[in-house]
């Protein structure tokens, strides 16, 4: 990955789970404080770093509430920041960062920086007003500490993922991590009645069958997640969700097809979980069957693109598997219809 | 907590660095009582216009930081309603 690619992708991701955070305290602006969470929740040797001082997504939700209540405390108000609520960054818009959060994520792609999520880390540690070494503080470490365990989550070797290359498919690859039990995650995944909570393009699956079959009916969303309504062509409507492949607690494939639309082209999720310090880190790797004959060839000059928008498919569901779990609660189970577990 | 005497904390400037950063969390309470507040009063019927008066801002400065920021399920009243 370049390192233009990896710092968009880096900053997409951040910005993404920084603006839920402070979504949840009825803000927009996403702040130094949102930024320090969504980086104890990142994928990359930055998130591993903070994690392994020991620091969890809700100590440092905390540790920022705590710091806001004390300092309005000490200008005698005394009611603190209104209770945290769901995440809504994703049904409401207007988001921002605020000017010395983007100039770190600026920074962090500048010369001489790597664009990567450690090197957010190490501008963020270095801000001069004070915020981040107090949260730090709370949560009982400090930035020397974190620079250390920077270091040494950056010298372990990441397993480089063999992504699955074939003719005639095309595949976005993202890792996730997912501050929940491995378990906890494999209820949500292999599901087929909780499909619409990490795969948004589904709106509904019905599961009211034998609890035997590995096929079932779907409906497509006609709406986006802020209620607004989606242009749908007709033939895509119906959708039919497959459980294809099944290994308990590490691995699940769904292929999901239009049994209306003339040309089927099925897309395949494929989940991977494994445990990993405070949480669990999830792989998604998204296939498509490419077009052939004329389409192929009229597609070709725009691959580049293509690959970012698989990218970006994948990072969606994804993101949308590492939210469930970072939401106050978790919706109520909608059904009961999930895989056996052992 | 010992709860501090309003008078003499809000007004303390022997820390000023402490007293600088107490000020920033008082912005963030401002941010979120404001958007609560406007979709509260959305919600209530009120337009953008009275929401405006009632900030003592403009009703563009109002509809532009708050139109795509509030819960999409509240009714936005027409423009000159």
């Amino acid at each position: 990955m370049s390192k233009l690619s990896r710092a968009a992708a880096t900053s997409q991701t951040l910005s993404l789970v920084a603006m839920e955070e402070a979504s949840r305290l009825g803000l927009r602006e996403a702040d130094l404080e949102h930024l320090l969470l969504a980086l104890v929740v990142s994928d990359q040797p930055a998130g591993v770093a903070l994690r392994s001082t020991g620091i969890t997504l809700a100590d440092a939700r905390t540790a920022v509430e705590s710091l806001h209540s004390e300092q309005l405390a000490s200008l005698g108000i005394s009611t603190g920041l209104p209770d945290a609520g769901r995440i809504v960054s994703h049904e409401t818009g207007g988001y921002e960062w605020t000017r010395r959060a983007s100039d770190i994520i600026g920074r962090a792609a500048g010369r001489g920086r790597a664009g990567d999520a450690a090197a957010v880390l190490r501008e963020l540690l270095a801000e001069p007003s004070g915020l981040v070494t107090d949260l730090l503080e709370r949560l009982g470490t400090t930035p020397q500490q974190v620079l250390a365990e920077l270091a040494r989550a950056e010298a372990e070797p990441r397993p480089r993922q063999a992504r699955p290359r074939a003719r005639g498919v095309a595949t976005g690859a993202v890792e996730t991590f997912v501050p929940a039990s491995v378990d906890e995650v494999w209820a949500l995944v292999s599901a087929p009645g909780r499909v619409p909570e990490w795969y948004p393009s589904i709106a509904s699956v019905e599961t009211a069958g034998s609890g035997e079959e590995t096929t079932w009916a779907a409906r497509t969303s006609t709406t986006d997640s802020s209620g607004k309504p989606l242009r749908v062509r007709p033939d895509r409507l119906r959708c039919q969700v497959e459980l294809v492949d099944v290994t308990p607690r590490t691995r699940v494939r769904w292929r999901f097809t239009y049994p209306d639309a003339a040309v089927r082209r099925p897309v395949v999720v494929e989940i991977a979980l494994a445990p990993t310090a405070g949480g669990t880190q999830v792989s998604v790797v998204q296939t498509w069957v490419r077009s052939t004959g004329w389409r192929a060839v009229v597609a070709a000059p725009l691959r580049p693109l293509q690959r970012a928008l698989l990218w970006l498919a994948a990072s969606q569901t994804g993101h949308a598997i590492s939210r469930a779990f970072r939401q106050p609660h978790l919706p109520a189970d909608r059904d009961s219809a999930s895989y056996p577990q052992e | 907590m010992p709860t501090p005497d309003v008078a003499a904390t809000a007004a303390d400037t022997s820390d000023p660095r402490a007293g600088l950063r107490a000020v920033a969390s008082l912005r963030v309470l401002a941010d979120s009582l404001e958007l609560r507040q406007v979709e509260a009063a959305l919600r209530a019927g009120m337009s953008w216009q009275a929401v405006a008066d009632a900030l003592g801002v403009s009703r563009q400065a109002v509809h532009k930081k708050y139109s795509k920021r509030i819960d999409p399920t509240i009714p936005v009243p027409r423009r000159n309603a």
